[in-house]
């Protein structure tokens, strides 16, 4: 079909001519598909929660503040609604590294875990068996994950890395706060340097090769 | 030989380091068949593509330094268009692929991310892959100027060609030169979401040339100003602001011996004098004059140096990549683009004759600030002009092509209706 207007042949299936807009009839093939209209909506799992999270600390909240005011037990309820709603959409849901969501969980606990001690205080039983228990866990996990997948164990070196580093946590915290048993705090930072060394030496070559690339070498 | 992991060239380390989830560099080529496409094939032809170049089945990583091309060992997932045109690649979806395959009725196009290829490294990736889509379907067709696995991918494929050519650039002339000044924004209201509007004029190869010849001057020539004069009557009232300017992309490979599919061009730069006068007549002899300034030997071994003096400066050389990353997203904030509008002419294709290929397609990518740009190659006695733009008006596009029906005789219009489709 031809524009009059701009003088051009419209070789595509219109009503109107693509350059000026004027109405024709044409009766050519459609070049394109029409992109279909998509609404971006808050998951539902999130708008749900969102609500009763709100909800659940409002209430929370109010009676902490008028029967319980020198005990802010109202601080690890929050915690614990954003530790679920992380642990689910984070950690579950999300199209993420395995070795990503394990240094996830292990540092958001800790963040936990030191949110407590600050709102409640006192209680060391989380510094001396939770924490330690949380990095030896990940750290286990770690080791399972890296030897799964042996061959591409030089990706994650640094996850590892960064896992051994947040390991010494407990052990800090275990002389920071004068932790009565430091056992547990010392395995734990002693087990994450160790897997790190592990993986170091039984890796070694795909870790100089990934090593080279990223330094350019 | 086994590849597993590529150096990004110079070029491609600045569109990685401005590389965000919603701002990719990316522009498709494609094909349009005679008959509908084959999906069953097409990905056949795709895997057999990439043993033929396996720089393309790589995926981006970021090294300390630089940024670099890692073999992608998860599989390539092909789809049908969706109309949106060069939608972000979504790298959590497309298994890190720095490249999407889509079809549509009897055209396939391929999506590049300009990190990983320039124009003549995308079309060789195509080729490749239209040759195997008829091996797949059983279809002679001719290997004529097509990388097959008749022939096994060479290291010079993915050589860094500006660091193999580089030579030291005089800095201070050579800012200024590289730097140039304001340009004139073409602005208009923007289509709401993402996909751009689309018209691609069609016109008589032999029509245009020797429309061009009788004013003595190239196809490229003949088309930017064209171009700039459409600009110029639909945007421009009275003396710009800031200059008119075009930039039009120069293959390096045609001055300096090189196979690469990677990145190798720089941009000539075509600013149009404000006294000048924007008819299409007066600016044909000062665009020539212009580009072939831009071509002078000085001026291209000038921009190439400068290309590559992030990797040849010890201090850009060695500082860490996310440094340079952030030195590069706040000079790209604060900076406005130096152009009106790209012109990227990939010239003739030539792969024999042959009856199952109707046309090939090119689509740049644009923006807010450079809202139209334009693509052409031609193929057979057709020469498609591609015109891509973020705005809605197309009145730079009407008054190109009633002023090219009226030098070149026929030209046929499609158009993908973006205006028409909830983008508004």
């Amino acid at each position: 079909m031809r524009c009059k207007n701009c003088n051009v042949e419209i070789a595509c299936k219109s009503s109107v001519c693509p350059l000026c807009h004027k109405p024709l009839v044409s009766d050519g093939e459609v070049p394109f598909p029409t992109p279909a209209t998509k609404k971006i909506l808050m998951g539902k799992f999130s708008l749900a929660y969102l609500v009763i999270a709100v909800i659940a600390n409002i209430v929370c909240i109010t009676l902490n503040f008028v029967l319980t005011p020198k005990i802010l037990w109202c601080v690890p309820v929050l915690v614990s609604f954003i530790y679920v709603y992380y642990f689910v959409s984070v950690t579950v849901l999300a199209k993420r590294g395995f070795h990503k969501r394990i240094l996830g969980q292990a540092l958001i606990l800790t963040a936990i875990f030191a949110a407590i001690k600050l709102a409640i205080g006192g209680n060391h039983w989380i510094f001396i068996s939770w924490l330690p228990a949380v990095y030896l866990v990940s750290d286990l996990l770690m080791l399972i994950f890296i030897f799964k997948k042996k061959n591409e164990a030089s990706k994650y070196i640094a996850t590892l890395l960064l896992l051994c580093i947040f390991g010494a946590i407990p052990c800090i915290s275990a002389y920071v706060f004068d932790l009565s048993v430091k056992l547990p705090s010392i395995i734990a930072t002693s087990v994450s340097a160790a897997i790190f060394i592990i993986c170091l030496i039984v890796c070694r070559k795909t870790i100089i090769h990934e090593l080279k690339k990223v330094f350019n070498l | 030989m086994k590849y597993s992991w590529y150096r990004l060239d110079n070029s491609a380390i600045m569109y990685q380091m401005v590389l965000t989830p919603r701002a990719q560099s990316l522009f498709r080529m494609g094909v349009k068949l005679k008959s509908p496409v084959v999906p069953s094939a097409l990905k056949c032809a795709v895997d057999k593509a990439f043993l033929r170049h396996p720089f393309f089945k790589s995926e981006l990583k970021r090294g300390f330094f630089r940024p670099y091309l890692d073999e992608n060992k998860l599989p390539f997932i092909i789809e049908e268009d969706d109309g949106v045109l060069l939608k972000l690649l979504d790298f959590s979806s497309n298994n890190r692929y720095l490249l999407r395959v889509s079809y549509f009725g009897n055209r396939f196009f391929i999506d590049y991310f300009h990190g990983l290829c320039d124009g003549t490294g995308a079309l060789e990736f195509l080729k490749t892959v239209a040759f195997y889509y008829f091996d797949a379907l059983g279809i002679p067709f001719p290997d004529k100027n097509i990388l097959t696995l008749s022939s096994s991918p060479s290291e010079e494929e993915t050589e860094d060609a500006f660091t193999k050519y580089y030579r030291k650039p005089e800095l201070g002339k050579g800012i200024n030169s590289m730097a140039g000044g304001q340009a004139f924004h073409v602005r208009g209201k923007n289509f709401s979401s993402t996909g751009y509007g689309l018209i691609q004029a069609n016109v008589s190869t032999s029509a245009l040339l020797d429309a061009a010849h009788r004013l003595n001057c190239s196809v490229t020539v003949f088309l930017t100003a064209l171009i700039l004069a459409s600009v110029a009557e639909a945007h421009v009232k009275g003396v710009p602001k800031h200059n008119l300017t075009a930039f039009v992309p120069i293959n390096l490979r045609k001055r300096f011996p090189s196979k690469t599919l990677g990145n190798f061009t720089v941009f000539a730069k075509i600013i149009i004098p404000k006294d000048c006068p924007l008819d299409f007549e007066s600016l044909v002899p000062v665009v020539k004059k212009l580009l072939e300034e831009q071509l002078g030997e000085r001026e291209v071994i000038l921009k190439l140096g400068f290309t590559s003096l992030m990797s040849k400066m010890p201090l850009f050389k060695f500082m860490p990549l996310f440094i340079k990353g952030f030195i590069s997203r706040i000079g790209r904030t604060l900076s406005t683009p130096k152009q009106t509008f790209i012109l990227s002419n990939m010239g003739k294709i030539d792969i024999g004759e042959n009856e199952v290929i109707d046309e090939f397609l090119f689509n740049l990518n644009c923006n807010k600030k450079t809202p139209d740009n334009v693509g052409v190659l031609s193929y057979g006695d057709k020469t498609l002009i591609s015109f891509t733009r973020k705005i809605v008006s197309t009145e730079i596009e009407r008054i190109f092509c009633k002023k090219l029906a009226s030098l070149c005789g026929e030209v046929k219009v499609i158009s993908n209706f973006r205006e028409e489709c909830n983008a508004l």
